[in-house]
Protein backbone atom coordinates (compact mmCIF):
# COMPACT_ATOMS: atom_id res chain seq x y z
CA UNK A 1 0.00 0.00 0.00
CA UNK A 2 0.76 3.32 -0.99
CA UNK A 3 2.09 5.66 2.16
CA UNK A 4 0.24 9.14 2.01
CA UNK A 5 2.03 12.52 2.26
CA UNK A 6 0.47 15.45 3.12
CA UNK A 7 1.74 18.31 0.63
CA UNK A 8 1.21 22.30 1.89
CA UNK A 9 1.44 25.33 -0.17
CA UNK A 10 -0.39 28.76 -0.59
CA UNK A 11 0.37 28.54 -4.47
CA UNK A 12 -1.99 26.29 -6.52
CA UNK A 13 1.01 25.96 -9.07
CA UNK A 14 3.31 24.53 -6.69
CA UNK A 15 0.71 21.99 -5.17
CA UNK A 16 0.02 20.64 -8.73
CA UNK A 17 3.46 20.13 -9.57
CA UNK A 18 4.77 19.21 -5.85
CA UNK A 19 1.50 16.36 -6.08
CA UNK A 20 2.11 15.32 -9.71
CA UNK A 21 6.16 14.85 -8.61
CA UNK A 22 4.93 12.46 -5.84
CA UNK A 23 2.51 10.62 -7.69
CA UNK A 24 4.46 9.93 -10.25
CA UNK A 25 6.80 8.83 -7.64
CA UNK A 26 4.31 6.08 -6.29
CA UNK A 27 2.84 8.07 -3.50
CA UNK A 28 -0.60 9.32 -2.22
CA UNK A 29 -0.77 12.93 -1.54
CA UNK A 30 -3.05 15.55 0.37
CA UNK A 31 -2.67 18.82 -0.49
CA UNK A 32 -4.08 22.00 1.53
CA UNK A 33 -3.59 25.40 0.94
CA UNK A 34 -2.23 26.64 4.22
CA UNK A 35 -1.70 25.07 7.67
CA UNK A 36 -5.45 25.25 8.76
CA UNK A 37 -6.49 23.54 6.12
CA UNK A 38 -3.96 21.10 6.39
CA UNK A 39 -4.63 20.41 9.85
CA UNK A 40 -8.48 20.15 8.96
CA UNK A 41 -7.72 17.54 6.35
CA UNK A 42 -5.12 15.76 8.12
CA UNK A 43 -7.98 14.97 10.94
CA UNK A 44 -8.76 11.19 11.51
CA UNK A 45 -6.02 10.49 8.44
CA UNK A 46 -2.69 8.87 9.07
CA UNK A 47 0.15 10.29 7.13
CA UNK A 48 4.11 9.16 6.39
CA UNK A 49 5.28 12.69 6.21
CA UNK A 50 4.22 16.43 5.63
CA UNK A 51 5.99 18.64 2.88
CA UNK A 52 5.06 22.17 3.88
CA UNK A 53 5.55 25.87 2.73
CA UNK A 54 6.62 28.32 5.17
CA UNK A 55 4.68 31.61 4.17
CA UNK A 56 1.46 30.82 3.81
CA UNK A 57 -1.73 32.70 4.85
CA UNK A 58 -3.67 31.85 8.13
CA UNK A 59 -1.43 29.48 9.43
CA UNK A 60 2.24 29.55 8.07
CA UNK A 61 4.19 26.52 8.05
CA UNK A 62 6.36 27.17 11.83
CA UNK A 63 2.65 27.55 13.20
CA UNK A 64 1.91 24.27 11.48
CA UNK A 65 4.95 22.19 12.61
CA UNK A 66 4.05 22.89 16.22
CA UNK A 67 0.55 22.07 16.29
CA UNK A 68 1.64 18.93 14.38
CA UNK A 69 4.67 18.06 17.39
CA UNK A 70 1.63 18.45 19.43
CA UNK A 71 -1.06 15.78 18.06
CA UNK A 72 -0.39 12.52 19.66
CA UNK A 73 -0.35 10.89 16.09
CA UNK A 74 2.12 13.68 14.42
CA UNK A 75 5.27 13.62 16.93
CA UNK A 76 7.62 11.63 15.11
CA UNK A 77 6.61 11.64 11.48
CA UNK A 78 8.97 13.55 9.02
CA UNK A 79 7.88 17.11 8.20
CA UNK A 80 10.58 18.62 5.30
CA UNK A 81 9.95 22.32 4.64
CA UNK A 82 9.49 23.36 1.04
CA UNK A 83 10.30 27.19 0.38
CA UNK A 84 12.03 29.85 -1.18
CA UNK A 85 13.53 31.05 2.78
CA UNK A 86 17.40 31.04 2.42
CA UNK A 87 18.23 32.28 6.14
CA UNK A 88 20.15 29.88 8.02
CA UNK A 89 17.93 31.78 11.54
CA UNK A 90 14.63 30.89 9.50
CA UNK A 91 15.93 27.35 8.96
CA UNK A 92 16.82 26.84 12.73
CA UNK A 93 13.06 28.38 13.50
CA UNK A 94 12.05 26.09 11.51
CA UNK A 95 13.74 22.88 12.88
CA UNK A 96 13.14 24.38 16.70
CA UNK A 97 9.82 23.86 16.23
CA UNK A 98 10.23 20.76 15.17
CA UNK A 99 10.95 20.36 11.27
CA UNK A 100 13.27 17.10 9.95
CA UNK A 101 14.66 18.82 6.60
CA UNK A 102 14.66 21.68 4.43
CA UNK A 103 14.56 22.15 0.53
CA UNK A 104 14.70 25.52 -0.97
CA UNK A 105 12.90 26.63 -3.89
CA UNK A 106 13.40 26.01 -7.16
CA UNK A 107 13.26 22.53 -6.12
CA UNK A 108 14.83 19.30 -8.77
CA UNK A 109 11.77 16.51 -8.85
CA UNK A 110 14.51 13.96 -7.80
CA UNK A 111 15.60 15.98 -5.42
CA UNK A 112 12.48 16.06 -3.64
CA UNK A 113 11.54 11.84 -4.76
CA UNK A 114 15.03 11.30 -2.78
CA UNK A 115 14.44 13.49 0.08
CA UNK A 116 10.92 11.70 0.35
CA UNK A 117 12.03 8.14 -0.10
CA UNK A 118 15.25 8.62 2.80
CA UNK A 119 12.25 9.72 5.42
CA UNK A 120 9.57 7.52 4.28
CA UNK A 121 10.80 3.71 3.65
CA UNK B 1 18.81 60.80 -10.41
CA UNK B 2 18.96 59.79 -7.02
CA UNK B 3 19.46 63.64 -6.02
CA UNK B 4 15.73 64.48 -7.54
CA UNK B 5 14.38 61.60 -5.36
CA UNK B 6 13.27 61.87 -2.01
CA UNK B 7 12.74 58.58 0.70
CA UNK B 8 9.20 57.72 -0.39
CA UNK B 9 10.57 57.91 -4.07
CA UNK B 10 13.78 56.32 -3.01
CA UNK B 11 12.03 53.64 -0.91
CA UNK B 12 9.20 52.68 -3.83
CA UNK B 13 12.15 53.04 -6.62
CA UNK B 14 14.15 50.51 -4.73
CA UNK B 15 11.59 48.16 -3.29
CA UNK B 16 10.45 47.98 -6.92
CA UNK B 17 13.85 47.74 -8.75
CA UNK B 18 14.92 45.17 -5.97
CA UNK B 19 12.54 42.93 -6.79
CA UNK B 20 12.90 43.81 -10.70
CA UNK B 21 16.50 43.59 -11.24
CA UNK B 22 17.05 39.47 -10.84
CA UNK B 23 13.79 38.70 -13.05
CA UNK B 24 15.37 41.12 -15.23
CA UNK B 25 18.27 38.54 -16.09
CA UNK B 26 17.33 35.46 -17.87
CA UNK B 27 15.14 34.23 -20.63
CA UNK B 28 12.75 32.69 -18.96
CA UNK B 29 8.67 33.16 -19.76
CA UNK B 30 7.76 33.42 -16.34
CA UNK B 31 10.43 36.17 -15.86
CA UNK B 32 9.74 38.40 -18.65
CA UNK B 33 6.00 38.03 -17.77
CA UNK B 34 6.58 39.56 -14.23
CA UNK B 35 9.24 41.66 -15.86
CA UNK B 36 6.99 43.39 -17.83
CA UNK B 37 4.31 43.12 -14.43
CA UNK B 38 6.55 44.75 -12.21
CA UNK B 39 8.67 47.57 -14.48
CA UNK B 40 5.07 49.22 -15.33
CA UNK B 41 4.40 50.04 -11.85
CA UNK B 42 7.67 51.00 -11.13
CA UNK B 43 8.19 53.41 -13.39
CA UNK B 44 4.37 54.65 -12.38
CA UNK B 45 5.17 54.44 -8.41
CA UNK B 46 8.48 56.72 -9.08
CA UNK B 47 6.84 59.51 -11.23
CA UNK B 48 4.38 59.11 -8.50
CA UNK B 49 6.79 60.10 -6.03
CA UNK B 50 8.65 62.85 -8.26
CA UNK B 51 5.64 64.45 -8.77
CA UNK B 52 5.10 64.63 -5.00
CA UNK B 53 8.07 66.07 -4.97
CA UNK B 54 7.86 68.91 -7.54
CA UNK B 55 3.87 69.55 -6.04
CA UNK B 56 5.09 69.95 -2.45
CA UNK B 57 8.44 72.30 -3.57
CA UNK B 58 10.64 70.64 -0.68
CA UNK B 59 14.25 71.48 -1.69
CA UNK B 60 16.35 68.20 -1.75
CA UNK B 61 17.98 66.60 0.69
CA UNK B 62 22.22 65.81 -0.38
CA UNK B 63 22.74 62.11 -0.04
CA UNK B 64 25.69 60.07 0.00
CA UNK B 65 25.80 56.23 0.21
CA UNK B 66 23.52 54.04 1.07
CA UNK B 67 19.79 55.60 1.06
CA UNK B 68 19.04 53.89 4.49
CA UNK B 69 22.24 54.96 6.30
CA UNK B 70 21.43 58.42 6.29
CA UNK B 71 20.26 59.91 9.31
CA UNK B 72 16.89 61.27 9.50
CA UNK B 73 18.11 65.15 10.55
CA UNK B 74 16.31 68.25 10.29
CA UNK B 75 12.94 66.55 9.60
CA UNK B 76 10.54 68.46 6.75
CA UNK B 77 7.38 69.68 7.31
CA UNK B 78 4.80 67.25 6.48
CA UNK B 79 2.79 68.92 4.03
CA UNK B 80 -1.07 66.95 5.43
CA UNK B 81 -2.67 68.42 2.08
CA UNK B 82 -4.54 65.55 -0.17
CA UNK B 83 -1.97 63.34 -2.29
CA UNK B 84 -4.22 61.87 -5.19
CA UNK B 85 -1.28 60.53 -6.31
CA UNK B 86 -0.26 58.80 -3.85
CA UNK B 87 -3.86 56.98 -3.50
CA UNK B 88 -3.20 55.39 -6.36
CA UNK B 89 -0.86 53.22 -4.57
CA UNK B 90 -3.64 50.90 -3.81
CA UNK B 91 -4.32 50.72 -7.75
CA UNK B 92 -0.49 49.67 -8.28
CA UNK B 93 -0.96 46.91 -5.73
CA UNK B 94 -4.49 45.47 -7.34
CA UNK B 95 -2.44 45.55 -10.45
CA UNK B 96 0.42 43.72 -9.16
CA UNK B 97 -2.13 41.43 -7.33
CA UNK B 98 -3.68 40.51 -10.90
CA UNK B 99 -0.54 39.60 -12.21
CA UNK B 100 -0.07 37.14 -9.59
CA UNK B 101 -3.57 35.74 -10.29
CA UNK B 102 -3.14 35.59 -13.67
CA UNK B 103 0.65 34.35 -13.69
CA UNK B 104 -1.26 31.77 -11.38
CA UNK B 105 -3.68 30.95 -13.58
CA UNK B 106 -1.53 30.67 -16.49
CA UNK B 107 1.13 28.19 -14.51
CA UNK B 108 -1.50 26.18 -13.23
CA UNK B 109 -3.19 25.32 -16.91
CA UNK B 110 0.19 24.69 -18.51
CA UNK B 111 1.27 22.58 -15.74
CA UNK B 112 -2.06 20.58 -15.93
CA UNK B 113 -1.74 20.23 -19.18
CA UNK B 114 1.97 19.18 -19.25
CA UNK B 115 1.27 16.92 -16.96
CA UNK B 116 -1.48 15.42 -18.72
CA UNK B 117 0.63 14.82 -21.41
CA UNK B 118 3.24 13.27 -19.52
CA UNK B 119 0.44 10.94 -18.49
CA UNK B 120 -0.72 10.14 -21.35
CA UNK B 121 2.86 9.49 -23.21
CA UNK B 122 3.54 7.10 -20.11
CA UNK B 123 0.48 5.03 -20.12
CA UNK B 124 0.83 4.64 -23.81
CA UNK B 125 4.54 3.00 -23.61
CA UNK B 126 3.38 1.12 -20.68
CA UNK B 127 0.55 -0.57 -22.97
CA UNK B 128 2.92 -0.62 -26.05
CA UNK B 129 5.32 -2.83 -23.88
CA UNK B 130 2.44 -4.36 -22.54
CA UNK B 131 1.25 -5.51 -25.98
CA UNK B 132 5.15 -6.49 -27.06
CA UNK B 133 5.26 -8.57 -24.06
CA UNK B 134 1.98 -10.06 -24.74
CA UNK B 135 2.72 -10.79 -28.39
CA UNK B 136 6.60 -11.50 -27.75
CA UNK B 137 6.59 -13.58 -24.79
CA UNK B 138 8.35 -11.41 -22.68
CA UNK B 139 4.82 -10.14 -20.55
CA UNK B 140 5.32 -12.25 -17.94
CA UNK B 141 2.78 -14.76 -18.81
CA UNK B 142 3.95 -17.43 -21.26
CA UNK B 143 0.60 -19.22 -21.57
CA UNK B 144 -0.50 -15.52 -23.96
CA UNK B 145 2.88 -14.98 -25.53
CA UNK B 146 1.34 -15.57 -29.30
CA UNK B 147 4.94 -15.75 -30.27
CA UNK B 148 5.47 -18.73 -28.41
CA UNK B 149 1.99 -20.21 -29.02
CA UNK B 150 2.79 -20.30 -32.61
CA UNK B 151 5.87 -21.64 -32.61
CA UNK B 152 4.84 -24.59 -30.64
CA UNK B 153 1.59 -24.99 -32.94
CA UNK B 154 3.90 -25.16 -35.99
CA UNK B 155 6.39 -27.70 -34.43
CA UNK B 156 3.28 -29.92 -33.98
CA UNK B 157 2.49 -29.32 -36.93
CA UNK B 158 5.80 -30.14 -38.23
CA UNK B 159 5.77 -33.09 -36.30
CA UNK B 160 2.50 -34.64 -37.61
CA UNK B 161 3.94 -34.26 -41.93
CA UNK B 162 7.18 -35.63 -40.63
CA UNK B 163 5.36 -38.84 -39.74
CA UNK B 164 3.26 -38.81 -42.69
CA UNK B 165 6.35 -39.17 -44.50
CA UNK B 166 7.89 -41.24 -41.86
CA UNK B 167 4.82 -43.97 -42.49
CA UNK B 168 4.67 -43.90 -46.05
CA UNK B 169 7.84 -44.85 -46.35
CA UNK B 170 7.86 -47.63 -43.78
CA UNK B 171 4.38 -49.00 -45.87
CA UNK B 172 7.40 -48.91 -49.02
CA UNK B 173 9.29 -51.22 -47.14
CA UNK B 174 7.26 -53.41 -46.07
CA UNK B 175 5.40 -53.60 -49.49
CA UNK B 176 9.39 -54.49 -50.75
CA UNK B 177 10.13 -57.37 -48.59
CA UNK B 178 5.97 -58.44 -48.95
CA UNK B 179 6.96 -58.54 -52.99
CA UNK B 180 10.41 -60.17 -52.02
CA UNK B 181 8.29 -63.21 -49.74
CA UNK B 182 6.14 -63.31 -53.35
CA UNK B 183 9.69 -63.97 -55.66
CA UNK B 184 9.95 -66.85 -53.40
CA UNK B 185 6.68 -68.25 -53.54
CA UNK B 186 7.05 -68.42 -57.21
CA UNK B 187 10.31 -70.25 -57.09
CA UNK B 188 8.44 -72.91 -54.92
CA UNK B 189 5.59 -72.92 -57.10
CA UNK B 190 8.06 -73.87 -60.61
CA UNK B 191 9.84 -76.54 -58.27
CA UNK B 192 6.26 -77.77 -57.44
CA UNK B 193 5.13 -77.55 -61.08
CA UNK B 194 8.83 -79.43 -62.31
CA UNK B 195 8.41 -81.97 -59.14
CA UNK B 196 4.56 -82.74 -60.48
CA UNK B 197 5.70 -83.35 -64.21
CA UNK B 198 8.82 -85.81 -63.10
CA UNK B 199 6.01 -87.63 -60.89
CA UNK B 200 3.81 -87.68 -63.73
CA UNK B 201 6.88 -89.09 -66.23
CA UNK B 202 7.79 -91.57 -63.20
CA UNK B 203 3.23 -92.60 -63.11
CA UNK B 204 3.76 -93.03 -66.52
CA UNK B 205 6.82 -95.28 -66.34
CA UNK B 206 5.13 -97.50 -63.96
CA UNK B 207 1.97 -98.19 -65.89
CA UNK B 208 3.99 -99.55 -68.91
CA UNK B 209 5.71 -101.42 -66.08
CA UNK B 210 2.66 -102.55 -64.78
CA UNK B 211 1.55 -103.18 -68.22
CA UNK B 212 4.39 -105.70 -68.98
CA UNK B 213 3.87 -107.40 -65.65
CA UNK B 214 0.63 -108.72 -67.09
CA UNK B 215 -1.69 -110.44 -64.22
CA UNK B 216 0.93 -109.54 -61.66
CA UNK B 217 1.20 -105.86 -62.64
CA UNK B 218 -2.28 -104.72 -62.31
CA UNK B 219 -2.32 -103.56 -58.89
CA UNK B 220 0.23 -101.93 -59.84
CA UNK B 221 -0.70 -100.29 -62.82
CA UNK B 222 -3.43 -99.17 -60.34
CA UNK B 223 -1.07 -97.13 -58.15
CA UNK B 224 0.73 -95.68 -61.31
CA UNK B 225 -2.52 -94.33 -62.71
CA UNK B 226 -3.50 -92.68 -58.86
CA UNK B 227 0.13 -91.35 -59.04
CA UNK B 228 -0.64 -89.67 -62.37
CA UNK B 229 -3.26 -88.02 -61.27
CA UNK B 230 -2.35 -86.74 -58.25
CA UNK B 231 0.45 -85.15 -60.80
CA UNK B 232 -1.68 -83.44 -62.30
CA UNK B 233 -3.70 -82.37 -60.07
CA UNK B 234 -0.14 -80.91 -57.99
CA UNK B 235 0.15 -79.58 -61.56
CA UNK B 236 -2.51 -77.71 -61.90
CA UNK B 237 -2.77 -76.32 -57.87
CA UNK B 238 0.57 -75.07 -59.09
CA UNK B 239 -0.59 -73.05 -62.16
CA UNK B 240 -3.20 -71.47 -60.10
CA UNK B 241 -1.14 -70.60 -57.27
CA UNK B 242 1.67 -69.06 -60.23
CA UNK B 243 -1.52 -67.17 -61.72
CA UNK B 244 -2.73 -65.95 -58.38
CA UNK B 245 1.16 -64.85 -57.11
CA UNK B 246 1.39 -62.80 -60.27
CA UNK B 247 -1.46 -60.97 -59.47
CA UNK B 248 -0.87 -60.40 -56.15
CA UNK B 249 2.38 -59.20 -57.06
CA UNK B 250 0.98 -57.00 -60.01
CA UNK B 251 -1.66 -55.52 -57.23
CA UNK B 252 1.76 -54.87 -54.67
CA UNK B 253 3.74 -53.12 -57.59
CA UNK B 254 0.24 -50.86 -58.14
CA UNK B 255 0.30 -50.28 -54.12
CA UNK B 256 4.09 -50.07 -54.15
CA UNK B 257 3.80 -47.15 -57.09
CA UNK B 258 1.15 -45.18 -55.18
CA UNK B 259 2.77 -45.65 -51.71
CA UNK B 260 5.91 -43.99 -53.70
CA UNK B 261 3.80 -41.29 -55.32
CA UNK B 262 1.77 -40.06 -51.96
CA UNK B 263 5.56 -41.00 -50.47
CA UNK B 264 7.02 -38.60 -52.35
CA UNK B 265 4.56 -35.44 -52.59
CA UNK B 266 4.13 -36.20 -48.93
CA UNK B 267 7.59 -35.22 -48.31
CA UNK B 268 7.92 -32.55 -50.70
CA UNK B 269 4.67 -30.47 -48.92
CA UNK B 270 6.17 -31.41 -45.24
CA UNK B 271 9.77 -29.61 -47.09
CA UNK B 272 7.08 -27.21 -48.59
CA UNK B 273 5.47 -26.33 -45.15
CA UNK B 274 8.97 -26.41 -43.10
CA UNK B 275 10.16 -23.71 -45.41
CA UNK B 276 6.99 -21.67 -45.38
CA UNK B 277 6.93 -22.19 -41.52
CA UNK B 278 10.64 -21.33 -40.97
CA UNK B 279 9.86 -18.02 -43.01
CA UNK B 280 6.95 -17.04 -41.44
CA UNK B 281 8.72 -17.51 -37.91
CA UNK B 282 11.61 -15.74 -39.18
CA UNK B 283 9.68 -13.12 -40.09
CA UNK B 284 7.60 -12.47 -37.12
CA UNK B 285 11.41 -12.63 -35.29
CA UNK B 286 11.94 -10.16 -37.42
CA UNK B 287 9.05 -8.01 -36.87
CA UNK B 288 9.11 -8.81 -33.07
CA UNK B 289 12.84 -7.79 -33.42
CA UNK B 290 11.61 -4.23 -34.61
CA UNK B 291 8.73 -3.50 -32.21
CA UNK B 292 11.57 -4.26 -29.72
CA UNK B 293 13.83 -1.42 -31.47
CA UNK B 294 10.75 0.47 -31.35
CA UNK B 295 9.73 -0.01 -28.09
CA UNK B 296 13.44 0.61 -26.83
CA UNK B 297 13.07 3.91 -28.70
CA UNK B 298 9.40 4.38 -27.08
CA UNK B 299 11.47 3.41 -23.59
CA UNK B 300 14.38 6.23 -24.16
CA UNK B 301 11.76 8.78 -25.24
CA UNK B 302 9.62 8.27 -22.09
CA UNK B 303 13.36 8.88 -20.03
CA UNK B 304 13.83 11.77 -22.36
CA UNK B 305 10.12 12.79 -20.82
CA UNK B 306 11.47 12.16 -17.47
CA UNK B 307 14.01 14.43 -17.45
CA UNK B 308 12.35 17.26 -18.99
CA UNK B 309 9.86 16.81 -16.34
CA UNK B 310 12.56 17.78 -13.73
CA UNK B 311 13.66 20.73 -15.74
CA UNK B 312 10.12 22.10 -16.53
CA UNK B 313 9.14 21.57 -12.79
CA UNK B 314 12.15 23.71 -11.81
CA UNK B 315 11.02 26.15 -14.89
CA UNK B 316 7.94 26.12 -12.83
CA UNK B 317 8.52 26.69 -9.92
CA UNK B 318 9.62 30.20 -10.99
CA UNK B 319 5.86 31.21 -11.37
CA UNK B 320 5.85 30.85 -6.95
CA UNK B 321 8.82 32.55 -7.02
CA UNK B 322 7.88 35.63 -9.18
CA UNK B 323 4.65 35.42 -7.09
CA UNK B 324 6.49 35.83 -3.83
CA UNK B 325 9.11 38.65 -5.00
CA UNK B 326 5.31 40.71 -6.51
CA UNK B 327 4.18 39.94 -2.94
CA UNK B 328 7.17 41.14 -1.32
CA UNK B 329 6.81 44.51 -2.88
CA UNK B 330 3.01 44.66 -2.33
CA UNK B 331 3.61 44.44 1.45
CA UNK B 332 5.82 47.72 2.08
CA UNK B 333 3.82 49.56 -1.39
CA UNK B 334 0.56 48.86 1.35
CA UNK B 335 2.81 50.00 4.36
CA UNK B 336 3.66 53.10 2.29
CA UNK B 337 0.50 53.55 1.72
CA UNK B 338 -1.38 53.73 5.03
CA UNK B 339 1.64 55.95 6.51
CA UNK B 340 0.78 58.53 3.98
CA UNK B 341 -3.15 57.97 4.47
CA UNK B 342 -2.12 58.68 8.42
CA UNK B 343 0.00 61.59 7.88
CA UNK B 344 -2.77 62.89 5.59
CA UNK B 345 -5.60 62.63 8.15
CA UNK B 346 -3.21 64.33 10.90
CA UNK B 347 -4.27 67.93 10.86
CA UNK B 348 -0.90 68.33 13.21
CA UNK B 349 2.17 68.19 11.33
CA UNK B 350 3.93 67.53 15.04
CA UNK B 351 2.02 64.66 15.94
CA UNK B 352 1.53 62.91 12.46
CA UNK B 353 5.49 61.80 12.13
CA UNK B 354 7.27 61.30 9.29
CA UNK B 355 5.19 60.13 6.53
CA UNK B 356 8.32 58.20 5.29
CA UNK B 357 8.83 56.46 8.37
CA UNK B 358 12.53 55.52 10.03
CA UNK B 359 14.44 54.76 5.95
CA UNK B 360 16.95 52.63 8.34
CA UNK B 361 14.07 50.51 9.80
CA UNK B 362 12.97 49.95 6.37
CA UNK B 363 15.88 48.23 5.24
CA UNK B 364 14.94 45.94 8.41
CA UNK B 365 12.00 45.62 7.54
CA UNK B 366 12.37 44.56 3.67
CA UNK B 367 15.03 42.33 4.92
CA UNK B 368 13.35 40.64 7.44
CA UNK B 369 10.06 40.05 4.20
CA UNK B 370 12.64 38.97 2.10
CA UNK B 371 12.70 35.26 1.44
CA UNK B 372 15.40 34.60 -0.89
CA UNK B 373 19.22 35.44 -1.12
CA UNK B 374 18.83 36.84 -4.98
CA UNK B 375 16.27 39.24 -3.06
CA UNK B 376 18.56 40.34 -0.07
CA UNK B 377 21.46 40.32 -2.96
CA UNK B 378 19.63 42.96 -4.79
CA UNK B 379 19.04 45.32 -2.03
CA UNK B 380 22.43 44.96 -0.91
CA UNK B 381 24.09 45.66 -4.15
CA UNK B 382 21.72 48.22 -4.86
CA UNK B 383 22.04 50.05 -1.32
CA UNK B 384 25.94 50.01 -1.74
CA UNK B 385 25.64 51.16 -5.55
CA UNK B 386 27.00 48.81 -7.16
CA UNK B 387 23.28 48.34 -9.08
CA UNK B 388 22.15 51.92 -10.25
CA UNK B 389 18.23 52.92 -9.80
CA UNK B 390 17.89 54.06 -13.56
Amino acid sequence: MAHTLLVVDDSASMRQMVTFTLKDAGYEVIAAAHGKEALAKLDGTRVSMVITDLNMPEMDGIELIRQLRSRPGCRFIPIVMLTTESQEAKKQAGRQAGASGWIVKPFNPDQLVETVRKFVK
Amino acid sequence: MMKMIDKPTVFVSLLLLVTASPVLIGSRPARLIATAALIVPAIIAAQLCLRQRVRRNVPETPQHGPVSSVPEQNAEPVDTSPRPEVELIPVLVNQLQSVINDTETAALEIGGRFMDIVSRARAQAARAAESLGEFAGSGGDDGKALIKVSKQAFAAVMDNLRSVSDVARRTLANIGKISESMTNIREVVSEIDYIADQTNLLALNASIEAARAGEHGRGFAVVADEVRRLSTRSTSAADSIGKLSRHVEEEIAGICSETERYSSRSEQRSLESERIMEATLARLDQVMAQAGSELDAISAGTGELARDIGSIVVSMQFQDITRQRIEHVIGPLQDLHTRWQRCAAEPNPARAGNPDGDAGRGVERLEDIYTMESERRVMRDTLTGSVGTA
